[in-house]
Formats: C-alpha cells, structure tokens, sequence
C-alpha cells in the first residue's frame, strides 16, 4: 500500500487576476465537461487500490466554478478507485463569487472537510489593483455561508504589499477575518512575478512596489495580531490553529510522495517528478485516445533528492532532520555541506535544534539565501 | 621587377572618410581580390573586431600588379587605420612607403584626422595625393572641399582626383596618378641588407612573421639575418609578400615590402622599427626607426578567474608583439587580486585590446577605470611618474602633482562655438587658437589636461555639435595642476580599485556621483554597508545600502518545486560574478562605475 496525497488541478477562472501566473483559462460549458471526462479517464488510467490516500485537494484555477455533477463524478470516481485513509483530509478551493450555500452543502456531502477561501483583501480599491472578480462584502459573505454551512477546517489566504496598501487597511482585512471562526490562514506578500500584467505596469512605473519598511512593519504586525489569536507559524507563508496544519501541503515540504491530476499537474513518486501538458485541449485529445498526459519528467539522484529535502525541509518552522535525510536517501548532508552550514549559523539565518536545522526568525525573510547554500 | 616600376603607397584618411571601400577597388581593378571574397565589403579588416565596428586597427600591406600603357607596375599598398589612437600605426606604415593618398569624404571635408596625417606624411617626406571621395553622394560639397585643400593644405587644384570609392569613379585617374607622381623607391641591390621592420605577429608553428620593407639589398631564404638591436642571429626560412595571406618568393629586394619568417621564436628578437641587416656583412648604423611611443592611459587587467593569471600574462606578451604601443606590468591589488598595470595609447586602443584577450585569447577580464600617468614631487625631493592612484605617495608626502596636458585640435561647422567653447572651459582648457578653414569650418586649437579628454571628452563634443565635430590631439608635457586623490571606502575599507585622481574643485561632486552610483550597483548585504568618498583622509561624501531584509519564495507548492530550484539556482549564478572585498561583494561594474559621469 502506498501512502499519497491526491490533487486534482481545476485550471479555469471566469478571469485571470493581474498578478497570476499560474496556469488558467477562461472557459465554456462544453470544455468543462470535455475536461471532467478527461480528468476521470485520467484518474481511472492512474488511480487504483493500492494507492491509500491521506489527503486530496482540489486546486486551481477556481475548482468553484465546477458545475455539481461535474464535481460529484469526479469524486465518486477517486472513492470508487482507491482507497481513502479514516481522517481524511479534503480541501476545496473556492473563490467568493463563484460560491452559494448550496454548492457549499453538496461539497459538505461529498466529504469535503475543508474549504480555503481566495479573500485576497477586504478593501475593494485593494481587489480592484489585483483583478479580483468580487468585492470585500461577497469575500466575507464566502467566509460567513462557509461557517454556516457547517465546515469547521476554514483556511483564508491574504496577500500584504498591495501597493496602495497601509497598515490600517492590512489591519483591517486581517482582524477581519480573524474574527470569524478560522482554522488556516496563508498570508502571501504580493510578488511581481514576470509576464504578468501586474509585473508590466510596475515596469511601465504605472505602480510603485510598497515601500520595503512598511512591508516589514506589516510583517512584523502581523506576527503579532496571528500570536494574539493563537495562529502559530508553521511554514514560510503558512499559519494554523494547533492541529490543523494543512497535510495535503505537509506532504510537499516534507518530500513524500503524491499523484497530480488535470493539466499541469505535477505528481512526484519513486524519486520522480513529473508534470502533465498544461495545454487543456491537448490534454483532453490525450485521454480521449487513452494516452498518457505526461510531458515532462525528472529523476532525482539521492543527492538530488537530499539536497531537496533539505530546501523544502527548511520552509517549515521545525526544520529539517539531517539524520532522517542520512537514513532516506544515503546522503550525508552534515558532513558535505559543513562550511555552508557554519556560515548560516554564524550568520544568524539558521540555527540548529538536536539533529534538525531549521530557519531562525532573522531567516525566515531571507529563506532565500539559505536555500541557495544547498544548491 | 625594377625600383622603377615598384611604388609603395598609403591611404591616410580621418575616419570614415573611405579608405578601406578605396582599397577595395583597387584590389578589384588590379583583380588582385580573391574570386570568393568580391562580395564582402571592406575586404583588407581580417579581425572580427574590425568588421563589426566598422573601422580598421591594424595596418594592412598588400601587393598588387598594374599594367599601364604596358609598363607593368608592382604596387604595395598598406591601409591604415584613422582612429587618433592608432596614428601609431599610421607613422610605422608611412615609414615603408614613398607616398600617401590623402582622402577627404566631398560630404564632410577636412577633419581632425585629415591635418593630423597630413603632418605625419609631410614629416616622413611623402608625395601626396589628394582624393575628394564620396562625390555621388547628394550632400556632397566639391568645389568647398577643394577649396579647403587648396586654401589649408596647399595643394593645388588640378592636383585633386575627385572619387567615388562605392561607384568605382576616378579609380582609373587615381590609380595613374600612383604610378606617374609618387617617386619609385630609393636603394641598392648591391649593398648590405638593410630592412625596416614596421609591423609582426606570432604564428604559433612558424614564430615571428616580420613585415618588413627592404631599402638596401636582397634577403632571401637560407640567409643568416642579424637584428640589430638585440645581435640575434637567425636563418631565414621563408620570404614572401602580402596578397590574402602570405606568398613565398625567392627573395625580397630593394624597394620591396613583404615578409620574413625564420623560426623566431623570442619575439624580444623582432622589435617593431628595428633594422634587419645580413650577419655576414652587417651594415654598421641601423636605419632610424621609431620615436618609442608612450602610453597615454593606464588601466588594471586582472583575471575573472585567478587561475587566468598565467594565461592572461601570455596573452598580453603575444598581443603585444603586434600592438607595440601596448605595455604592461604586474599588479598587486588588494581588491582584485594579481593582475596587470597596462598602458594604450587612448580609451580606444584600450577598449580594443580588451576585446582582443576576451576574444582571441578567451580571458575574461575585470578591468579598472583608465587613468594618465601622473608626476608627482615628494617633499624629500624624489619626482615619481605613477600610472596607478594607487600607488599615489602619502598626501602628507607630496609637493606637487603634475599631469599630462595635451595639445587639441577641434574640427566643427561654426555654429557650434559656443558650445565647443563652454565644454572646453568645463574640461579646464586654455584656448590657444581658433581659425576658420572656411566661412562654415572652424578649427580651434585648445590645451586640455588629457585626463579630461580620455573621460568622456569625445561623447559631450560629438553631442554638443550634433556629431559634426572631430577630434586629434598630441601630447604637449606634464603641467602643475591642483589634484587630490579621491578614495573609496566600502565598509571602512579602502578599495585600491576605486580610488581616481581628480581636480580639488571637482572631487566633491565626483565623489558624491561615484558613491551614489556604488549604492544603486552593489547588492545588498545581510548587513549595512556604508560607501565613503575621502580626500586626504576627509570623507566628503557618503551613501548607506541598507542591509537586505527580505528575500524569500513565498510560494513553494506541488507542481512549483522544479521551477523554484530554477530561481534559486539563478540567484547563485548572479552570485559568482561578484569580488569578494573585504565582506562585501561587489559587482564587477562597480570598477568602471568611476568612469562616466552623468
């Protein structure tokens, strides 16, 4: 039996946000159920009962826009392949404006048992400079029908250094959310991540970046406001109540194994890494024939995946432990990577605990120049 | 062939004027062009540099055979290059040769350039030939250029052969001319080998290839030759003359410019300007040769990699066979580990060279900011010439600085004096003379530290006159002037590297420019570092790069691992091209920030 985390990739959006550069379309009735047909020979090709599943997430894109009975045929379909762990934990994304109490009952029947809601922000001058298709008023409405519909594992994402950000408004957005019952939270520093639109004005300087002091103080804030309402840091960018870190995403710090379904999905298992054609029409002309979506793979050599360990492993507030990595992958980290570990410690990014290494608080803004160590 | 049937010429021309596209016709009229090379342009600029930028570096000897009213003749021609840098080149060339074509573009008229080989022909005593070319070009101004030939330089008018290179008109015209008005060769083919040597590069299988002209006697393989200036003795292997490549013959004689190979392996053995003679009946003076000519700028050349240092020393001994205006000596710098002082002629010639090792000999270079050579009296008496702001004595040391002034010559329609005039006085110049060539052309004659004129001198004046004006300039000695050595300090430290000389008046304003510059090309840091520009121990002024507080990938989901590692891995790459100073790592851009001015 091989234990895995499943994700499913829902990759259209009714717009794509200024600042995105994932992978996403826009979308019609007919190429939605061309894809769920897709997606479901894919599962049926990939999954079966040897596999058991401790956690399944469907992302996007916006998954919330998935008509139901899309929805149900593709998770009756995983059910009926394979097999699912006893506390299961299921996500769905959802973004506010594509989501009503109802959708949200029959996710709720179907077993989903966590629901992680796109808020962005609260301010709508501040949703209107991201893209976002919905105001501050329907991204809590999405929050509030959540709770009422009975989900108790509520994650919210929030993004800091919107340019015309300040630190009343940051305030407001996070204590806002924190006044409801939440589980989760994921706070994103906006990035101006080339070819997207937001990247080109910055370019053209028809936006400043948030100037670097106030993106600390809000950092810093923000640690406190989450400390007072007992959110503890477990990940880069990652915050949960005690007990609900999020395991789906667990699994890809920790370096265990998982299957991706849906174009550009990437799965990782036996020390392989691959990915399936982002293209949405190629990828359903695949299935149709009952080809193979895969376009891309890699396999990792065990110093490969040590040094992978190791970068991933550093991302969260435990660290990582050197000796478990000597024992998974025959690669002493320790000993070939000595001086590089001296001068992060000397420098106060990194700082050890028994066998782990993990990031100092100082590093935590700076992950990067660790990371880079273990190249 | 007889002396009098041989003519060894040049074409000297300001740049752009047209020589090479000239040199191009005649090698087609005289179908001495390879059949496959007819398409290219410009055929005689071999090196890949010279191509691309468009203009020549290296002179370039070459033989042709004419046939005129059934006389056949033997031309040498040697193409020059135009570039005030290289007029080294052009004074070696013009040794070999008996007369010079001199060309004026009919759109442009006379410039810099045009006076200045104008003089170095009229000093080496050469017949000239005066050429307007470019007259079917719309903007061409004939009857002006000619008047300016006859008005400035004497000639008389029905000595000008009106050309156009690029249409092949007059080439016929200009081509008599060669033979019937510049004199044969001089010399003796009975008397002891006497032989110039005026140019020579390193073949890695044969030695020294030797560009000679023969003025007395014979030399011919199997020969033992003596270089006069070392007393080497060597067998002569092979002899032969330029046509696309080399071209054995039985032997070069009298009058004659061609080659000479014979094994020479040290290549102290074949000094350019050193005469050649027979080692068994040695001739007793050497022919004059060439006034030594001394660097004007300085800059450090150190090795990316510390492990190039050998080869970048080989490099510079083999380019400097060629390019005997090149010097250098070894460094020490704190900043950038062993490398090498070098000299050059201009900014030019040092760019060039740059190119050249990056290029030819595959070193990657970190360079410093050009610098003059400097004359500085110590209060003990002792006067040192310094090449490097490094080396400057202590300032509590020093009576007097001097430095190295030039003589200017400044070509421009008139309506640019004013402006020509405003630059010059912010460059610390003294106007000596100022004359019209023409009622539109004027020709100002100024005294200018050279310091100023190798900074970006040539970019302000092309820009205040639109690009009309040209530029020559000849050093006239060293003069006392008030300079001070600006350092720079990056995180308390003085980095040798960046320390400049400067003007007292200027230094703050240089200062502050440099540092603020510094701030915006060195990464941060984890911690503060603060730039200071001092003189004299005084810091005057002073920028802080705050340290780096966030650098993190906030994202790093399932599918995103592969493309992260990219970014991460990218991020090291920026890393390895920074110098280690002190605790800093600085850029390599950062060395030449010291350069411009804004």
């Amino acid at each position: 039996m091989i234990r895995i985390a499943l994700y499913i990739h829902v990759p259209f959006c009714i717009k794509k946000c200024l600042y995105c550069d994932f992978y996403s379309i826009r979308f019609d009735v007919s190429l939605l159920n061309q894809y769920t047909l897709a997606l479901i020979k894919e599962l049926e090709l990939r999954l079966n009962r040897d596999y058991l599943v401790k956690s399944i997430y469907l992302g996007g894109g916006t998954p919330s826009i998935l008509p139901l009975e899309n929805l149900e045929r593709i998770v009756d379909t995983i059910y009926m392949l394979t097999r699912l762990e006893e506390n299961l934990e299921f996500t769905i994304e959802i973004n506010p404006g594509t989501i009503n109490k109802e959708k949200l009952k029959i996710y709720k029947d179907l077993g989903i048992n966590r629901i992680s809601i796109g808020i962005q922000s609260l301010i709508d001058d501040e949703l209107q400079l991201l893209g976002r298709i919905h105001s501050s008023k329907e991204a809590l409405e999405a929050l509030d029908i959540s709770i009422e519909s009975g989900f108790d594992n509520i994650n919210v994402d929030l993004i800091y250094g919107i340019p015309t950000q300040t630190l009343k408004s940051w305030k407001y957005t996070l204590e806002s959310v924190l006044k409801r019952n939440l589980t989760h939270i994921s706070i994103y520093s906006l990035m101006y991540e080339p070819g997207t639109p937001l990247y080109k004005s910055f370019i053209r300087r028809e936006m400043d970046q948030m100037p670097e002091d106030l993106e600390l103080e809000i950092f810093d804030v923000t640690q406190e406001v989450l400390d007072r309402h007992r959110f503890f840091w477990y990940e880069i960018s990652n915050y949960a109540k005690d007990g609900y870190e999020c395991r789906h995403n667990l699994t890809y710090w920790k370096g265990e194994e998982y299957l991706g379904f849906g174009p550009s999905a990437y799965s990782f298992m036996r020390n392989t890494r691959w990915s399936n054609t982002p293209n949405v029409k190629a990828y359903i002309e695949l299935l149709n024939r009952s080809k193979n979506p895969k376009i891309w793979e890699e396999k990792l050599s065990p110093f490969e995946k040590a040094k992978e360990l190791v970068i991933l492993g550093l991302r969260l507030k435990e660290g990582v432990s050197l000796s478990e990595v000597h024992i998974k992958t025959g690669i002493n980290i320790e000993e070939i990577f000595a001086e590089n570990i001296k001068k992060l410690i000397s420098q106060g990014l990194m700082c050890r605990k028994g066998d782990k290494i993990a990031l100092t608080t100082k590093g935590r803004l700076l992950g990067n120049l660790v990371f880079g160590e273990f190249l | 062939m007889k002396l009098s049937n041989i003519r060894n010429f040049s074409i000297i021309a300001h740049i752009d004027h047209g020589k090479s596209t000239l040199a191009d016709r005649f090698l087609e009229k005289t179908n001495s062009m390879p059949k496959k090379k007819i398409a290219e342009e410009q055929v005689l600029d071999q090196m890949d540099l010279e191509r691309e930028r468009g203009i020549t570096i290296k002179s370039h000897p070459i033989r042709m055979y004419y046939v005129l009213d059934d006389e056949e003749y033997e031309l040498h021609l040697i193409d020059t290059p135009g570039h005030v840098d290289f007029s080294y080149e052009v004074s070696r060339s013009l040794a070999a040769c008996e007369g010079a074509i001199l060309v004026v573009d009919a759109t442009q008229g006379i410039e810099a350039q045009t006076l200045a080989n104008y003089s170095l022909a009229l000093e080496n005593g050469l017949t000239l030939i005066p050429v307007i070319n470019k007259i079917d070009l719309p903007g061409a101004e004939i009857e002006r250029v000619k008047k300016q030939l006859i008005d400035s330089l004497g000639f008389l008018e029905e000595e000008i052969i009106l050309v156009s290179a690029k249409e092949g008109i007059g080439i016929d015209e200009l081509l008599r001319a060669v033979t019937e008005r510049i004199p044969p060769p001089k010399g003796d083919l009975t008397k002891n080998l006497e032989a110039l040597i005026f140019d020579a590069y390193f073949d890695s299988y044969r030695g020294v290839v030797v560009y000679t002209r023969v003025f007395n006697g014979t030399v011919k393989k199997g020969m033992n030759i003596k270089m006069m200036s070392t007393g080497a003795v060597y067998e002569v292997d092979e002899v032969g003359y330029f046509s696309f490549g080399l071209h054995p013959t039985e032997s070069l004689v009298a009058g004659e410019v061609g080659y000479i190979i014979a094994n020479i392996k040290n290549v102290k053995d074949a000094q350019i300007g050193d005469t050649i003679t027979d080692a068994n009946s040695p001739i007793e003076k050497p022919l004059p040769g060439f006034k030594r000519i001394k660097p004007m700028v300085y800059c450090g050349l150190f090795p990316q990699e510390s492990n190039q240092y050998e080869d970048l020393r080989e490099s510079l001994e083999k380019l400097q066979l060629n390019d005997p205006a090149l010097v250098f000596e070894p460094e020490n710098s704190e900043a950038l580990g062993p490398g090498f002082r070098c000299g050059f002629l201009g900014t030019l010639h040092m760019e060039i060279v740059e190119e050249r090792l990056e290029r030819e000999y595959g070193v990657k270079l970190v360079a410093t900011a050009p610098n003059v050579v400097y004359r500085v009296s110590t209060k003990d008496g002792n006067i040192l010439e310094i090449n490097n702001p490094s080396q400057f004595p202590h300032y509590s040391l020093i009576e007097k600085i001097e430095e190295p002034y030039v003589k200017v010559s400044i070509i421009s329609p008139s309506e640019f004096i004013g402006p020509i005039m405003e630059l010059c006085l912010g460059k610390r110049g003294t106007l000596i003379e100022m004359n019209y060539i023409d009622p539109m052309k004027v020709v100002f004659i100024y005294e200018l530290p050279l310091n100023e004129v190798i900074f970006d001198f040539f970019d302000k004046l092309k820009s205040v006159t639109r690009g009309y004006a040209s530029l020559d300039y000849e050093p006239i000695g060293f003069r006392e002037s008030d300079l001070v050595r600006l350092e720079i300090l990056v995180k308390g430290e003085t980095v040798d590297a960046l320390s400049i000389i400067v003007h007292r008046d200027e230094a703050e304003r240089r200062g502050r420019e440099i540092v603020k510059k510094l701030r915006t090309l060195i990464p941060r840091q984890l911690f503060e570092i603060p730039l200071q520009a001092a003189v004299n121990g005084k810091v005057i002024a002073r920028e802080n790069i705050p340290p780096l507080k966030k650098n993190v990938l906030q994202k790093c989901y399932g599918g995103d691992v592969t493309r992260k590692k990219k970014l991460l891995e990218k991020q090291k790459e920026g890393k390895k091209r920074l110098k280690q100073i002190g605790q800093v790592e600085v850029p390599q851009e950062a060395f030449l920030a010291i350069l411009k001015s804004d």
